[in-house]
């Protein structure tokens, strides 16, 4: 007898689909929200957050340890910081992905606005014009810091997704950060509407800086002087206070970073003092393993009535760029020019404390605003190009005293400098006495051809030519077969 | 979903669902997918055929098919948003900014898993030994799955449904009672042989590198014919010697004392194009083994637990060997034997100048890419029921002494546990420092009222 057992457990379908459609309440989406001015202005907000350099890997890891005046021992990041300081990087480095991930990202935004701001019908003319000048100057900004790094880009002036850009030629890329500079410094205003934000002089001396970088020496020469001419910047009368917090938008700032040692994240206050302050500095105060410190042969070289050189202890009153001595937790002097150097500690050696340590810090943050653009720079760059189309000249020297004026170091006088050469050098050495740590360094000795040359002197044997420009980072290699490596690497 | 059982003569069994799954992460055209599935099962040793047989006491075959599917991603991944985040201080406070979220990809469906078993259930002389084989063959298809993308996009990676892997592989199961005397002995074992191979990947992905391990980066790969997420870096072909023609080799700048590349593709030159794959995550064979003896009121238990062929990224060693600081995280090992003058034949480099030759990916190599095979006695128990039949208010008693994690043995293994992982509970694996597993004795008595 055959036996049938059959169940049949249950049957449904769904018919409705309705309570599957999403509707988005904690996103935004994005037709809406970038035709609206709060969305311009968040997204606008987040592309100045996301323009905000690494500083420890652009301007120290990049700048400084690649060159003559600084150097870093212990933390975490002495193996990373030696390996550029001895020119070992190659493509794979996570430094290279990580500013070209960052500088990209926030072309990104930038280009999220730039496609949209057309759209918002709520603002006036004059209104998105000059919103489109901000979004136009940070995306250029950040062009500028790739090709200082990778040279010739791809150029990504969309959100249209492309998934194997190539990179425009090294003319290509020139000219649109060129003409991208120009046209927001024409729409840029004069005053800024918020403190932080870009203007006309800031678009200006970038603009002024890249044609010096890239040897345009007229034009540097002109566009610094339009910086000039505005008449809205000048030096701080006492350079013991440039950087400090209580000077905060002094007029010598140009374009700045903000920062708040009350900021809800570490990457919107300024940690760097924590890297500066040596080991078993005063109670009360956070020190990083990794220490970043100046060559004592450099701050010898300052003149005696320099006040650049003077000292920071502020247990004396003290508030100078330099912190030289001080006495640790210990209760023992330590002597940071002069007490003998450990083998393999060398941790011995005086600190750039420029960026006044700021008396309301907490832990590792302080509020000091991040200078991009002074207008010490400025008027060196226009001394430096001047002298580069003419050699030496009265206007150069003029310039460069009045840099000099302001920290009391002895005036230059035009028949010193016989030589173009000669101001050239001149012009180098005042530029590592004005700007050490700020993240010049390597784009200068780049510029005066010394970069190779002077690490080769140094004893960095690995140093070869193709080292001006940093290898485009192998991940980007991988994912993109349309990108060439930089010769070389 | 809809379910069918049907058996017939309680013989032939057969069992059969579907079901429609929708869910509201993908867009429109894929929101609904449907999943059946079926098994068959034949009880040979209830068949008329069978009945004189005397070595098969039960003999079942059994065969499925079955889909299964997966919706395991982010909210939003199929529409282009915005998103808070991004704050920047502007006019000295804080400004709320907001950023796109991501590359949306409006095509993302179901990932669908196919699988299809054969296996068979059997036991002999009178049950006194059992077990199972089944055999394997899982089809994962349209994985979903990051892919990373050029950062030039603004973004690293956007969700794809991302080609087919396949897991195969062969399960068995045995007990048996070898001894059932006075004193009693009992074998159980499983074993489990696995092969995982990426069939396809789509063509704009041919092969897809990533992972970031502590100050390590891009350890692994995904490529068609090997394992997903195999290791992937530098093979090392021993460390060169003073005398060597280093200027003539492929490292041209090495020191006596560094360790030598293969330089795979023969340009005399070492870069990324010289990667392979080192290992993978993936154990080729896994095994536990019980022993159980009895005498009178004495037993002993025994479990040995065993996995073979299976590799990790060790970023202990690649910390030791390739250290970001000289003050942290080093193994002694790496040390003791370096490569000296008077150390020629070491196991490991100089170390001199170890940035010249390890930088990014080059940690990802023969030295850090380790075989983490082992084999562990995982508990032993020697148990004594105590002998209470005199004693009215204690039912029933026992003493034991147990111990755990006795022995591992990992002959090619540097690190504290080669079954740790460091990188999460996903396929990939990575040796960070793992807290060392704790050997356990347990001595106690247990007593009924």
């Amino acid at each position: 007898m055959k036996k049938y057992i059959l169940i049949l457990i249950g049957l449904i379908t769904f018919s409705c689909s309705d309570f599957l459609e999403e509707e988005v309440f904690t996103q935004y989406a994005p037709d809406a929200f970038l035709a609206s001015e709060s969305g311009i202005n968040a997204t606008l907000t987040a592309a100045y957050r996301q323009s905000r350099p690494n500083y420890r890997e652009e301007w120290f890891t990049f700048g400084e340890w690649t060159s003559d005046l600084m150097l870093e021992r212990g933390g975490g990041y002495a193996a990373p910081a030696a390996t550029f300081a001895e020119f070992n990087w190659n493509e794979s480095n996570n430094f290279f992905r990580n500013v070209w991930r960052d500088r990209y990202s926030a072309i990104g935004v930038a280009n999220s606005i730039l496609d949209n701001i057309d759209n918002v019908t709520s603002l006036s003319a004059s209104k998105v014009a000059s919103l489109k000048a901000e979004a136009t100057f940070l995306r250029a900004y950040n062009y500028v810091i790739l090709y200082d790094f990778f040279g010739a880009l791809p150029l990504i002036v969309s959100g249209e997704l492309d998934l194997n850009p190539s990179r425009a030629t090294d003319a290509e890329t020139k000219a649109f950060i060129e003409s991208e500079l120009t046209s927001a410094a024409q729409n840029l205003p004069v005053e800024p509407e918020i403190y932080g934000k870009a203007t006309k002089s800031a678009a200006l001396s970038l603009l002024g800086r890249f044609y010096l970088d890239t040897k345009q020496w007229q034009k540097a020469a002109d566009t610094n002087k339009q910086v000039i001419d505005l008449g809205k910047h000048s030096l701080f009368p006492n350079v013991e206070g440039v950087f400090s917090v209580e000077n905060e938008g002094n007029a010598e700032m140009i374009f700045v970073f903000g920062s708040l040692a009350t900021a809800p994240i570490q990457a919107l206050a300024w940690n760097y003092t924590p890297h500066a302050y040596p080991v078993g500095y005063q109670t009360g105060q956070v020190n990083y393993g990794a220490q970043f410190q100046l060559w004592r042969w450099f701050v010898n070289s300052f003149h005696a009535d320099d006040q650049r050189a003077n000292e920071y202890d502020p247990p004396n009153g003290k508030y100078g760029w330099i912190l030289k001595q001080y006495i640790n937790k210990g209760g023992e002097q330590i002597n940071l020019m002069t007490d003998p150097i450990t083998a393999g500690v060398e941790k011995k050696y005086p600190r750039p404390v420029k960026f006044t340590p700021d008396p309301n810090g907490l832990g590792p943050r302080h509020g000091n605003d991040m200078p991009i653009l002074r207008y010490a720079e400025v008027l060196i760059n226009r001394a430096e190009a001047l002298n580069e189309i003419s050699g030496p000249n009265q206007e150069s020297i003029d310039l460069l005293n009045e840099v000099r004026r302001r920290s009391n170091a002895p005036d230059y006088i035009l028949s010193d400098y016989p030589t173009k050469e000669s101001l050239r050098d001149q012009i180098l050495v005042e530029r590592g006495w004005e700007f050490h740590a700020e993240g010049h360094r390597r784009r200068s000795l780049i510029r005066h051809g010394s970069f190779i040359s002077g690490a080769k002197a140094r004893g960095k044997t690995n140093a070869q030519a193709h080292h001006v420009l940093f290898p485009i980072p192998e991940q980007e290699l991988d994912s993109n077969s349309a990108l060439e490596q930089n010769p070389g690497y | 979903m809809a379910r069918l059982n049907y058996s017939f003569k309680d013989k032939y069994l057969f069992t059969a669902s579907i079901r429609r799954d929708g869910t509201s992460r993908f867009s429109d055209k894929y929101k609904y997918a449907t999943f059946p599935s079926a098994s068959l099962g034949w009880k040979l040793s209830s068949e008329p055929f069978m009945e004189s047989n005397e070595l098969f006491s039960e003999l079942k075959l059994r065969a499925g098919y079955g889909e299964i599917g997966n919706q395991g991603i982010q909210n939003f991944e199929t529409i282009t948003t915005f998103q808070a985040g991004s704050n920047a201080i502007l006019g000295g406070t804080t400004v709320s900014g907001a950023v796109p979220a991501r590359i949306a990809n409006q095509d993302l469906k179901w990932e669908t898993t196919k699988e299809v078993n054969i296996g068979v259930d059997f036991s002999i002389a009178n049950n006194r030994f059992s077990g199972s084989i089944d055999y394997f063959d899982r089809n994962t298809y349209d994985q979903l799955f990051q892919q990373p993308v050029p950062l030039t996009t603004g973004f690293s990676s956007v969700r794809t449904n991302f080609g087919q892997v396949k897991n195969s592989g062969v399960d068995f199961s045995f007990s048996s009672r070898n001894v059932d005397k006075e004193w009693t002995w009992d074998t159980d074992i499983v074993m489990s042989f696995l092969k995982n191979e990426v069939v396809e990947l789509p063509t704009f992905a041919a092969e897809v590198i990533s992972g970031s391990f502590g100050f390590s980066g891009n350890y692994r790969i995904t490529q068609v014919g090997s394992p997903i997420l195999s290791f992937y870096g530098y093979e090392l072909n021993g460390i060169f010697q003073e005398g060597d023609d280093i200027a003539g080799s492929a490292q041209p700048n090495a020191l006596p004392g560094h360790p030598k590349f293969v330089d795979q593709d023969d340009n005399n030159k070492i870069d990324g194009d010289d990667r392979v794959i080192l290992g993978d995550p993936f154990a080729d064979f896994t095994f536990g083994i019980t022993n159980r003896f009895g005498y009178k009121d004495f037993s002993l238990e025994i479990y040995i637990q065993g996995v073979q062929g299976i590799e990790n990224f060790s970023n202990l060693a690649a910390e030791s060997l390739y250290p970001i600081n000289k003050e942290r995280n080093h193994l002694a090992i790496h040390y003791l034997d370096r490569w000296t003058t008077s150390n020629t034949d070491a196991a490991y480099p100089s170390g001199v100048n170890y940035t010249s030759y390890s930088d990014g990916t080059n940690k990802v190599n023969t030295y850090t890419v380790q075989d983490a095979s082992f084999m562990r006695i995982k508990n032993i128990t020697l148990n004594y029921n105590l002998p209470l039949t005199n004693v009215d208010f204690i039912k029933s008693g026992n003493v034991y002494i147990s111990g755990e994690n006795l022995l591992t043995v990992a002959p090619d293994y540097v690190g504290f546990d080669p079954d740790g992982n460091s990188d999460g509970t996903g396929i990939s694996r990575a040796d960070f420092a793992n807290y060392p597993l704790s050997r356990i004795i347990r001595i106690g008595c247990k007593l009924n009222f």
